[in-house]
């Protein structure tokens, strides 16, 4: 526990020693993922940003291989900065563990991942559009953090560390840190259940997610709700670009010269080309059965990580995000019958 | 970290570029934004790919022993400057001509405009106006005086009626069609008119899918069933508008029958869209390329105006005639006056008053007769008249009908002078081609189809020595002897509000704001006008012109029986020179493609993905089958965005008399399995 | 992360280099590659009938293609045999390639067919190209078996010149100990074999081999329909083994594209046994649920 905020300022900025810190900060009037050098006070209150930080860790194109002229294949070898990202919500930190699921053999993303010092920070109310709360994600953050902060009402924030880096990182950083006394855990234990309770209730939710979840896998929802859905979706890939636990990506090759390039890009599951196949066969035809994949994929236990979290963190990105309102609470809306 | 404005269709929504490594790594949509909201196409979120590709064009070109070789700018621009100076010399002012950027910056658009008359001496002006919107703003100017959207996008909130006429609007203005779509679940009533079921069509609570080619018929039952049922907004009528008389005798013979009789849509729905929309407190209508790509597209833009004027629609919250401009940047191209009868800001070229204004803010004389249009420009090449042309961000050989003919056109001037992001078809035939800047790469500022002039700012370096549009232009007239005095974005924009009126309060200063301005925007402290004719028309009354049905040009016959359509793709732009070369975007429909009913697949054998001929008097293309009922029997369609399968091979190039823009919108084709 | 591991762990990914060695006409628009791998790679040596490779043509990228031929067990041939049908970008590249052109192979990747069981009476139903994948699964049992065992191979093919791997076909018309049933679709004058889709053949084939268990590969439409009336007749959905097809962009589970409901045909697949399709209402696509 520290006894004021201005040690927090201090870690910033010997993490900003050896590391590009990437916080958020308003630009341009909305919160966006800045690399401040740990330079000015921590910005507490700002709301998390639409544009999350999955680019950091899984890039929008990654090279991994190129080639040259003779046809010799070389593997892209990245060397990923060092960064901190300082204030990372609940809900971000339960998208990075299913990240850390997903790609945790893949030797781009653990370059990448273990170049990245994650700090995170307890959110104490519900975010407009955030459901966290109810897919299990937050509002308080579990790992992976390096570091994680609780801001008190009473100007104390109690740090957690969750790696011997971010053990290392309070010790470099020379600050006090006194054991959370009784007193404190109480509060903080009020804390989480006044954040909890700040939650609107939206029953539709729960129903929504007991009917996507209800045996036999994926067919408790008549096809004809899905394709109802389907015309909303204009395939934007704006959900997937947004999504902290979207990890579909396409491989395309970029010849330059007698050589070329080989990278990985996002792809979005909303697209019709995501699963058409050479031979013209399409798995998914119609765009009701791409919106039922995607849901699926998000919100049916079938997804759960080996946390036992669903695929969907709730962010409430997507809502933002989708043209058609169809984001997560909108489709939990139309299956949970509030729609 | 760099908020701009998105560089693909008109509806101007707010872009986030993530810049790392002096690279764009990454968008994300402007949360805070007016208009998007946090929102974007698919064009949107795809906007990094083409910015980073290889292809990009780093260096001029030169056309050396028929190839098109690296040189350093001084050469391409010497070689430029003498080519402009040759034809000059030979063919006089008007042996020259350029061709502008809708996709480009106000500020690259007004030194197109200036350089055009101010260097070469020239009104041959023009840009891809000519083949989407032409005729908008020939109507509009004659009926309400001002040829734009009349009211905002956000007005589909504040409606009690929808009414889209020949416009795919969720995929050509996706986050407009989107924020129809949710009024529509609201509960506000969707009148679509189209030949196509597009998305909104079928969403709708009517669809008119009226024969190709017959709107003006389907608005004058429209109206005639009005007026037979006391709809009208009489009020209204006396107090904003003329020739209310004539109008109405007009449309005698326009009853639901005829008018049902001609364009295929039963009485009863012509009576049911008339009653919707007009019983309607507010009715907000927009169109599209459907009504201007006609030989009758002037006419059909006036029939709309007539049925908002005739409802009380024009000037109020929430009504409006709008039409959904397709690029960009192409209402601030018009409103830059890269047009060949107008200055900025609609200022005829040939009143004396305003080029008196012109010629002592720039110090030359300037031409007073009206110069050519784009494609007369092409017609003057292929005669010899036009000998050296420039053109600008723009793909002819792809986007304008009767694509052979474009090419050979091109083909016989003494020098072709194209500045491009890519080698495009275009470029390709091109003697000089100068390495242009993506919007990402300088600054200025962009008008979206709502009149919205907002800032479009630098991010990244451009590629190699690729330079802005206003920069090439301002080297080439130092070429020419005759500098511009163009010194950057900010400048160029203050001397165009100088002399433009509607953007006259507006400064690269004013526009830092999220949603920029819309114009007209007079002084320095005038709030902007997101809705026009608010307190009268702009030309005093609106005027109400009775106009007639013309069939198409081309009609369907023994030989060629079936109807040839265009339209766009969501996930494609243009002639595809950006949106191709984002994987994604370009693997989503495979290239070509046209739309084809099942029955008249059935008869010829033709069944989806199957390679098919399309053939006209004019051209024959080869391209694969979708067997859909998004078309009626009869109709097949095709998008227009891919070169190797181009519909303008095959499209007529019959234009519409007032404002000369060609029939893209329908013609008559066979069609066959090959 | 140690530098030399961690360059060896990218390494690791690299397509192994490979030269086209042979290319063989099998039908129209149908070829088989033999790839000559530099050095050899003595895990594409031990591969599995059913598993597949992707195959890399730099600047076209790389596709999933099963393993149309393999080695004797314990044999090194250095090599991988691919049939191919020209259907998209990267196979009309292919297509377009002489011997000597490089290319790069990753793999083996995915569970192939079970490969206990020689000794069970078995039926293979392959439609159109799939019979490349299934030559290795049938060659594989015909060495393998107690003499005796029997076993039979259903091929159907749109038409009579549409089929492929004429050689193996021959061989297996020829020898006593394999039941071969033949079909097409569109009979051209001259044909002798049967007609009509391989579904109807199905109940006689089974019957005539008295088969415990079905190893099946083709189209999805195909693929659903036979391996319903396979169970039909009588044949256990866990005994019916039917490998599957996707878009496939990386083979490692990754990427995404080939995912049937929860389970990736990449790294699950492609062979699945037709009890765990029948609980994935999406393994032949959208609306085309397997029928029990
Ligand atoms: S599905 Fe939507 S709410 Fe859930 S994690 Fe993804 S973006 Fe956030
Ligand atoms: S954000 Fe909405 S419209 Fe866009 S791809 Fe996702 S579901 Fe479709
Ligand atoms: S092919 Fe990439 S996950 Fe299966």
């Amino acid at each position: 526990m520290l006894e004021s905020r201005a040690p927090v300022d201090r870690i910033r900025r010997v993490l900003a020693l050896d590391r590009r810190v990437i916080e958020p900060r308003p630009v341009d009037g909305a919160p966006a993922w800045v690399a401040t050098g740990g330079e000015g006070a921590f910005a507490w209150s700002t709301p998390a940003p639409l544009a999350g930080v999955k680019g950091w860790l899984v890039p929008l194109r990654e090279a991994v291989l190129a080639w040259d002229d003779r046809g010799t294949m070389r593997p892209v070898v990245p060397h990923p900065e060092r960064i901190a990202l300082v204030g990372l919500r609940a809900c971000d930190l339960a998208a990075i563990a299913h990240l850390d699921a997903h790609f945790g053999a893949d030797p781009w993303y653990r370059a990448r991942r273990a170049a990245a010092f994650l700090v995170g920070l307890d959110c104490p109310q519900a975010c407009a559009g955030g459901f966290c709360l109810e897919v299990d994600a937050g509002p308080f953050a579990r790992a992976p953090f390096d570091l994680n902060l609780t801001a008190l009402p009473d100007g104390r924030v109690v740090v957690a560390w969750g790696t011997a880096a971010g053990v290392a990182a309070l010790h470099g950083a020379g600050v006090a840190t006194a054991p959370v006394d009784h007193a404190t855990a109480l509060l903080l234990a009020e804390l989480a259940a006044r954040a909890a309770a700040s939650f609107p209730v939206r029953s539709y939710v729960t129903r929504g997610l007991a009917r996507m979840n209800a045996a036999p896998a994926g067919r408790a929802i008549a096809d004809e709700e899905w394709q109802a859905l389907g015309p909303r979706c204009l395939a934007c890939t704006g959900c997937t670009s947004l999504c902290p636990t979207c990890t579909c990506f396409t491989v395309v090759d970029q010849p330059v010269g007698a050589g070329g390039t080989r990278a990985r890009v996002w792809d979005s599951c909303l697209l019709e080309g995501f699963q058409r196949e050479a031979s013209g066969h399409h798995p998914a035809p119609h765009p009701g059965d791409r919106v039922r994949r995607f849901w699926y994929h998000k919100l049916s236990r079938d997804f759960a990580g080996p946390t036992g979290r669903l695929g969907c963190v709730g962010c409430g990105r997507c809502d933002v995000a989708c043209p058609g309102t169809i984001g997560a609470l909108g489709v939990l809306a139309a299956l949970g019958g509030e729609r | 970290m760099t908020t701009t404005t998105c560089p693909f269709c008109a509806v101007g929504c707010g872009l986030v570029l993530d810049v790392a490594g002096g690279r764009v790594a990454g968008v994300a949509p402007e949360r805070a934004h007016p208009v998007s909201r946090g929102q974007l196409c698919a064009k949107g979120w795809n906007a990094a790919q083409f910015l980073a590709s290889p292809e990009r064009l780093t260096r001029p070109l030169l056309r050396r022993n028929g190839r098109l070789e690296p040189v350093p700018w001084d050469v391409a621009l010497a070689t430029a400057a003498a080519a402009l100076a040759t034809a000059r010399r030979e063919g006089g002012s008007d042996a020259v001509g350029v061709v502008a950027s809708a996709r480009a910056t106000n500020e690259d658009a007004f030194a197109a405009m200036k350089f055009a008359r101010a260097v070469l001496g020239t009104n041959n002006v023009d840009h891809c106006a000519r083949v989407c919107h032409a005729p908008s703003v020939a109507g509009l100017r004659r009926t309400l005086g001002s040829g734009a959207m009349t009211n905002p996008i956000a007005d589909v909130d504040e409606t009690d009626c929808l009414l889209v006429v020949g416009a795919d609007v969720t995929e050509n203005h996706a986050i407009l069609g989107a924020r129809i779509l949710a009024a529509h679940e609201r509960g506000v009533p969707l009148l679509v008119v189209d030949p196509r079921r597009t998305r909104l069509a079928r969403a709708a609570d009517v669809h008119a899918q009226i024969r190709l080619g017959t709107d003006i018929a389907f608005v004058n039952g429209m109206l005639h069933a009005i007026f037979a049922h006391g709809w009208e907004d009489g009020a209204y009528l006396d107090a904003r508008c003329e020739n209310v008389d004539a109008l109405r005798s007009s449309l005698a013979r326009w009853t639901p029958d005829e008018a049902a009789r001609v364009t295929g849509v039963p009485a009863a729905t012509i009576v049911d869209a008339a009653r919707l929309y007009a019983a309607s407190r507010r009715g907000w209508l927009a169109y599209g390329l459907g009504v201007t790509q006609h030989v009758s597209g002037t006419e059909t833009v006036i029939a709309l105006s007539n049925l908002a004027l005739v409802t009380g629609n024009v000037g109020v919250v929430g009504g409006g005639v709008n039409p959904l401009r397709g690029q960009n940047n192409v209402q601030g191209a018009c409103d830059m006056g890269a047009l060949p009868d107008v200055y900025p800001g609609y200022q005829p070229v040939d009143d004396p008053a305003v080029r008196r204004r012109f010629e002592s803010a720039w110090g030359v004389a300037l031409p007073s007769a009206p110069g050519l249009t784009s494609l007369a420009m092409q017609h003057a090449a292929y005669d010899g008249r036009l000998k050296t042309l420039l053109v600008i961000g723009e793909d002819p050989v792809v986007t304008d009908p009767g694509g052979r003919f474009v090419a050979r056109a091109l083909g016989r001037l003494d020098c072709l002078i194209v500045a491009e992001l890519f080698l495009t078809e275009t470029a390709k035939i091109a003697d000089v081609v100068f390495p242009a800047a993506s919007f990402a790469e300088k600054d200025g500022t962009f008008t979206s189809t709502e009149r919205r002039v907002q800032r479009v700012r630098r991010a990244v370096a451009p590629p190699g020595e690729a330079w802005s549009d206003w920069e090439m232009l301002e080297a080439l007239a130092m070429r020419c002897g005759r500098p511009m005095g163009l010194r950057d974005p900010a400048g160029v924009f203050a001397e165009m509000a100088a002399l433009t009126p509607i953007y006259g309060g507006m400064s690269h200063a004013r526009l830092e704001a999220s949603g920029g301005l819309c114009w007209p925007c007079p002084t320095a402290t005038h709030p902007g006008t997101p809705r026009l004719h608010e307190a009268g028309c702009v030309r005093g009354r609106g005027r109400l012109i009775p106009v007639d049905q013309t069939p198409p040009a081309e009609l369907p016959d023994a030989e060629y029986p079936l109807q040839l359509t265009t339209f766009r793709l969501h996930h494609q732009y243009g002639s595809g020179s950006m949106t191709r070369r984002a994987p994604l975007l370009e693997r989503e429909n495979p290239r070509g493609l046209v739309w084809i009913h099942a029955s008249d697949a059935a008869r010829r054998r033709i069944t989806t993905g199957a390679p098919v001929r399309v053939r006209s008097r004019r051209g024959e293309v080869t391209t694969r089958a979708v067997v859909s009922d998004d078309v009626p029997p009869g109709v097949v369609a095709m998008p227009y965005h891919f070169a190797e399968a181009s519909p303008n091979l095959v499209t007529n190039d019959a234009l519409d008399p007032i404002a000369r823009m060609p029939e893209l919108k329908v013609c008559a084709v066979a069609v066959e399995a090959c | 992360m140690n530098p030399v591991a961690a360059c060896a762990e990218f390494a690791a990914t690299l397509p192994h280099a490979a030269r086209i060695a042979s290319i063989h006409d099998e039908a129209e628009d149908t070829r088989t590659f033999v790839l000559r791998l530099a050095p050899p790679v003595p895990a594409l040596d031990a591969a599995c009938p059913g598993q597949f490779v992707m195959l890399s043509l730099l600047g076209y990228g790389e596709a999933a293609f099963t393993l149309a031929h393999l080695p004797r067990a314990g044999a090194a041939s250095g090599t991988v045999t691919l049939t191919v049908r020209r259907v998209g970008a990267l196979t009309r590249a292919l297509f377009a390639c002489e011997v000597g052109r490089p290319a790069g192979v990753r793999g083996p990747f995915g569970r192939g067919f079970p490969v206990d069981g020689a000794d069970r009476p078995t039926i293979y139903v392959a439609g159109g190209c799939g019979l490349a994948p299934l030559r290795s699964a049938i060659d594989g049992q015909l060495r393998m078996r107690p003499a005796g065992t029997p076993v039979a191979v259903l091929y159907g093919a749109r038409t009579p010149q549409s089929r492929i791997l004429r050689a193996s076909l021959a061989d297996w018309r020829a020898r006593p100990d394999v039941a071969l049933f033949e079909t097409v679709e569109d009979a051209a004058p001259g044909w002798r074999g049967r007609t009509g889709v391989v579904t109807g053949h199905v109940a006689e084939a089974v019957a005539t081999v008295r088969a415990e268990r079905a190893a099946l590969c083709g189209p999805p439409g195909m693929l659903r329909e036979a391996a319903a009336a396979l169970g039909a007749a009588g044949l256990p959905p866990d005994a019916i083994h039917v490998a599957l097809e996707r878009y496939m962009k990386c083979g490692t589970g990754l990427c995404g594209h080939c995912y049937v409901n929860d389970r990736y045909v990449c790294r699950d697949g492609p062979v699945f046994s037709y009890a765990e399709l029948l609980a994935r209402p999406d393994a032949f696509g959208a609306g085309e649920a397997p029928r029990a």
